[in-house]
């Protein structure tokens, strides 16, 4: 899984949350900028064993990563953390 | 000694053509040197002006995160502590990406500036040794052209009966 892909899956995960969390917090919401809030998910994502050990056990083909559980849960998790749902 | 005082002038005529034509510094590179100092110090002066609208942008932006948690607290009527929690966890961790981006930004315009600094320290140097090079290379014509007078006189000396 290049960059592209894990920004994309950020991305995507981020999204799924990012409604609920904008009807509870409307106003912190509309002040936070969310590339950002994408780019640092990424790079903190990058630095994470976890997240190398999660893309290692999902397997060697490349198709599958993106879609992998072990991947979407440890983004998911991220996710979950940085919005505090 | 008649060929020998021929020899003398065509020397100094060889000598003054090398100066001129190859090893002096031609009159366009310190004027080079002087126009690429300029710019380094405008890039210095624009880094220096990024450098406080970043600043004042990083401020902006905290107030915002500030102001948007608090309204939001104001607007709730009732205040329950996962709501708070949650609130009051996102907001710190924006601030920490915030500032976290604001360093690495910091760091990038220090790189550059000292990039730039470094950059006018070895232009001011070679604006120096252009300088240093030219009064050489006009003491040694005039080294020369003594000693080709000197040579002149002597021959003068000796054929003159």
């Amino acid at each position: 899984m290049n960059v592209n892909e894990l920004h994309e899956l950020v991305e995507q995960r981020l999204d799924m949350r990012w409604n609920e969390f904008t009807e509870e917090h409307p106003q912190l919401a509309a002040a936070i900028d969310r590339v950002q809030l994408i780019e640092t998910s990424v790079e903190r994502l990058l630095d994470d064993p976890d997240y190398h050990q999660a893309v290692q056990s999902a397997g060697r083909d490349q198709a599958m990563i993106g879609v992998a559980g072990p991947v979407i849960d440890l983004v998911d998790r991220w996710v979950g953390r940085l919005l505090g749902i | 000694m008649k060929c020998a005082s021929r020899i003398v002038p065509l020397s100094a005529a060889v000598w003054m053509c090398f100066l001129v034509g190859g090893c002096s510094t031609p009159s366009s590179v310190p004027l080079l040197v002087n126009v690429a100092g300029k710019v380094i110090q405008q890039e210095q002066q624009h880094l220096s002006d990024d450098s406080q609208r970043l600043s004042q942008w990083y401020t902006q932006q905290r107030s915002a995160l500030e102001a948007g948690f608090n309204a939001d607290l104001a607007a709730r009527d009732q205040l329950d502590a996962d709501w708070v929690a949650q609130g009051a966890r996102v907001y710190v961790t924006a601030r920490e990406m915030l500032l976290e981006h604001e360093l690495q930004t910091k760091r990038q315009i220090e790189l550059r500036q000292e990039n730039l600094r470094l950059a006018g320290e070895s232009l001011d140097r070679a604006a120096i040794v252009l300088q240093q090079q030219d009064q050489l290379l006009w003491s040694a014509t005039r080294l020369r052209q003594w000693i080709d007078q000197q040579l002149e006189n002597s021959t003068h000396t000796e054929t003159t009966p």
